[in-house]
């Protein structure tokens, strides 16, 4: 390169480093640029030829490196031009038309957006396409006769982003309508609310006769002119809810609220229809409108997590490639949709795919990443006979498999349901604020009949008003948002200290919990290997054995090549004749010399000559991925160890928590030995090793029975369910996208310190519920019988009602703040 | 004061024009990306037309 720059040369694409050897360029402004792959190649000479090189200046980010080169592409989507597979996610319109929404993988800036509308508008028989960067969607509506949905998906992933069509259930667009819905009532409530209030003032600052009655009752007809979408339209949830209650009998927090419309509606009604009283459409209409946003955050917390879901299933590949035998002996492939294979069809998986289904290998040997599936976070290798899951990553080299299942019944689908089952298992947690505002609510109900039937008798003028005083004074509002605005707060708190909370009772149930039980691999530990040390033999230089095994795994996506790599330093020498052997290492040249690099058994195999550099002998116990061997003709030349690193802030954690006398606890899947080490590490007393998800529920629903309050850290889809089964789950961030579907609170920079501060704001949190539902109590107490006694107008009710709720949210809200 | 007559049947008829402007703007979709549109007028040049007109 160029002297004056310093930094490595990377790929003017995709940003990552530039392989040694052949060089790739691609002429952009006017001067030549490096390309790292064919992929990448191919994605920037699509972009400046279809003159969009203004991608390259307009960008934020690193842009993804496409996979592979764009020939390809067009075949592995040839499988959704298939009609029948189509119907599940595109939609015929009345003009000829069809339409259809992707998912789109790799946005990272508005000009990935801009730079997919660009390239796709131009497709012939491309109708518009509308880039949603919010949501990472696309909708397409496109000429069927003039354009394949293929050429579409190819064109996506030839500027190196992945799309896929986005096979929308009914239960997601219900979930869309009803989020719509919510907001047009909160903006129907608000906007005639504000109006209502504005006449209300009128009528208020000229209570005591300096208006004109006429004017008085044009205001209040106004009013109820504008109260009626409120009521019509804002309040249905309400009125609804309430059916419901009353339908199975119970009463729950819509009851008095409908009731206290109702009585309030039918009163002002009554009043401005008579003549005599006051009325209320004020109060409705505020009401109305902060019970509606109350509700709101609670239902966006609840599509989060649903559009996590819609994620995940992207894990498992929707097409794959099927392998026929024809008559002399010729093999045919086609790319068929998972769902139409069969058990016992044949499919190859090319390197870097994801495997479609669980089959069994009938020819090849790759290593395979089942870290979503089973935790591990190192590719194991898999010969002929050996099974496959799937949802893992194919890593090293083709492979041919045979259907054993079919997808509805692969690992990964029982594993999402057992996640299932157990979260709907879990027992309902009833929250502080609910159990004391059903209790509230069946007694506000009774002082309310009484209040009326008292009133009736006493003076029958005034019962109305009087009633409403008190369904208004004690509106269950400052109660119904005691935990609402406290949990909204402390969430939004939480978010800025990296904890993304999915599930409103995370936060309380955390500030209770008593026992923290931790999984290993990628929670405890980072869940990539580093190089702890090297044992050179006599005569050997550490470093420049390093060296040497840093060029034979110069080309290696292996995570002992990676480790290696970063681990060596100054220029590596260039091997030649690298070749590999899947499982134990590799073979090549430098220098003129051949080197060996693998495991010991490799390693003695090809040398002829036993391990033993720097006198460490093999004791059998270490795990031979994590011991890796460097031999030449001469002998072993030196011994690397592995080991999988503690994660930052762990062991700051763990002390903290046992300092505050909670119990820590340590369940993996992995060996005796590597969790043996971490447990020292971090001064975990109870640690179990070996342990299959099931007996990690186990062991978590006997510490349950011993009414332990646990909190499940953890990460991997074999957690899921384990994370379900604690009263409160964490999952890191970087973990799989199962186990974030499944954990209540979200580590989002997998810095474990984080759940300690997330700890305290919790404890917090719960203590200003407290107070807030004991305000709101002790408020009512007070205002229920001055109210009852008729010594409470209503708007000196809605004064007080709005400074009780006004309260409690202030109160909430210095959560926020720190 | 009459005028107060007048102008509140007025401004209860603007309130309901509101809201159905509102109710039009949450349907087709105005809201559901706060992203992206404030970055295309950067990204979009004005020497080169658009590729093609969006139908509204």
């Amino acid at each position: 390169m160029q002297g004056n720059e310093n930094q490595d040369p990377v790929c003017f694409h995709c940003g990552q480093l530039l392989p040694a050897g052949n060089r790739l360029d691609v002429e952009i402004d006017g001067a030549s640029k490096p390309m790292c792959c064919h992929g990448c190649k191919a994605a920037a000479e699509t972009i400046v030829a279809c003159g969009l090189d203004r991608f390259y200046r307009m960008r934020a980010g690193g842009t993804p490196r496409p996979d592979a080169p764009p020939g390809r592409d067009a075949a592995r989507y040839v499988a959704f031009d298939d009609p029948i597979l189509q119907r599940r996610f595109v939609s015929a319109r009345p003009d000829g038309r069809v339409e259809a929404a992707l998912l789109l993988d790799g946005v990272v800036c508005a000009a990935c957006c801009w730079l997919i509308e660009h390239r796709i508008a131009g497709l012939a028989g491309m109708d518009t396409i509308a880039v949603n960067y919010a949501t990472l969607t696309a909708r397409v509506r496109w000429d069927p006769a003039r354009l394949k949905f293929s050429a579409i998906l190819a064109a996506i992933a030839q500027l190196g982003y992945h799309a896929a069509p986005y096979d929308a259930t009914v239960a997601d667009r219900q979930l869309i309508r009803e989020r719509t819905a919510q907001l047009r009532r909160i903006a129907m409530a608000g906007l005639f609310g504000m109006q209502i209030m504005m006449l209300s003032l009128g009528l208020y600052l000229g209570a005591d006769g300096g208006v004109d009655p006429g004017l008085a009752d044009l205001f209040r007809w106004a009013a109820l002119l504008l109260v009626l979408p409120i009521l019509s339209y804002s309040a249905q949830p309400f009125f609804r809810g309430t059916l419901r209650d009353l339908r199975v009998q119970r009463l729950g927090m819509d009851v008095p609220v409908a009731l206290g419309i109702a009585i309030a509606f039918a009163g002002s009604v009554h009043a401005l229809l008579t003549g005599r009283g006051d009325v209320y459409f004020d109060s409705i209409a505020m009401f109305v409108f902060i019970l509606l946003c109350g509700r709101y955050v609670e239902f966006t917390v609840r599509r989060q997590s649903a559009a996590q879901w819609d994620r995940l299933q992207r894990i498992q590949p929707a097409t794959a490639t099927r392998i026929r035998m024809n008559a002399g002996d010729a093999m045919d492939e086609e790319v068929v949709p998972v769902s139409a294979l069969q058990v016992g069809d044949q499919v190859r998986i090319r390197p870097g795919e994801v495997v479609p289904v669980d089959g069994e290998i009938t020819t090849g040997t790759s290593s395979v990443n089942e870290a979503l599936l089973t935790g591990e976070s190192l590719p194991v290798t898999r010969g002929p006979g050996a099974a496959v899951l799937g949802g893992s990553i194919n890593v090293e080299s083709p492979l041919c498999v045979q259907v054993s299942r079919i997808s509805d019944q692969s690992r990964l689908a029982q594993i999402s349901r057992l996640a299932r089952d157990v979260e709907t298992t879990k027992p309902a947690l009833d929250t502080l604020a609910s159990r004391v505002a059903s209790r509230f609510i069946v007694r506000l109900l009774m002082i309310a009949a009484g209040v009326a039937l008292f009133w009736w008798f006493r003076d029958p003028a005034r019962w109305v008003p009087i009633t409403v005083s008190v369904l208004v004074i004690t509106c269950p509002c400052a109660l119904a948002l005691a935990a609402p605005a406290a949990l909204t707060a402390a969430t939004g708190n939480l978010l800025r200290q990296g904890l993304l909370v999915r599930r409103a009772h995370a936060v309380e149930t955390l500030a209770r919990v008593t026992l923290f039980v931790f999984d290993k691999t990628g929670t405890l530990t980072n869940g990539e290997l580093r190089l702890s040390h090297v044992d050179a033999a006599a005569g050997t230089d550490g470093d420049a054995a390093l060296n040497l095994a840093a060029a034979l795994e110069a080309g290696s996506a292996h995570p002992v090549g990676h480790a290696l790599r970063k681990a060596a330093r100054g220029p590596l020498p260039h091997a030649v004749q690298v070749r590999n052997f899947t499982g134990a290492g590799v073979a090549g040249s430098v220098a003129g010399r051949e080197y060996f690099l693998g495991t010991a058994a490799f390693v003695q195999r090809m040398t002829g000559v036993a391990p033993s550099a720097g006198g460490v002998v093999d004791n059998g116990n270490a795990d031979p991925a994590t011991r890796i061997v460097l031999g030449s003709g001469a002998g072993t030349l030196a011994t690397f160890h592995l080991c999988d690193t503690l994660r930052n802030g762990a062991v700051e954690l763990i002390r903290n928590l046992a300092r505050q006398g909670l119990g820590v606890r340590l369940l993996s899947g992995d060996g005796h030995a590597a969790v043996a080490a971490v447990a020292a590490g971090l001064e975990i007393g109870h640690a179990e090793p070996d342990l299959l998800p099931e007996q990690k529920v186990a062991r978590l629903q006997q510490w349950r029975a011993d009414s332990e309050v646990i909190c499940m850290v953890g990460d991997g889809v074999n957690d899921a369910p384990v994370l379900a089964a604690a009263h409160v789950s964490v999952a890191m961030g970087g973990g799989a996208d199962l186990a974030r579907a499944n954990a209540d609170i979200i580590l989002l920079e997998n810095w474990l310190d984080a759940l300690r501060a997330g700890i305290h704001v919790a404890r917090r949190t719960l203590d200003i519920m407290r107070q807030n539902v004991t305000w709101a109590i002790a408020y009512n107490i007070i205002a229920v019988p001055l109210a009852a006694a008729g010594q409470v107008t209503p708007w000196m009710a809605a004064l007080g009602m709005s400074l009780s709720s006004l309260l409690v949210v202030l109160n909430a809200a210095r959560l926020a703040r720190t | 004061m009459d005028i107060l007559f007048l102008l509140i049947p007025i401004s209860l008829a603007f309130v309901v024009l509101i809201a159905v402007i509102l109710n039009w703007a949450v349907r087709s979709g105005q809201y559901d990306d706060m992203e992206k549109p404030r970055h295309d007028i950067l990204l979009d040049e004005d020497d080169r037309p658009p590729p093609r007109d969006r139908d509204q």
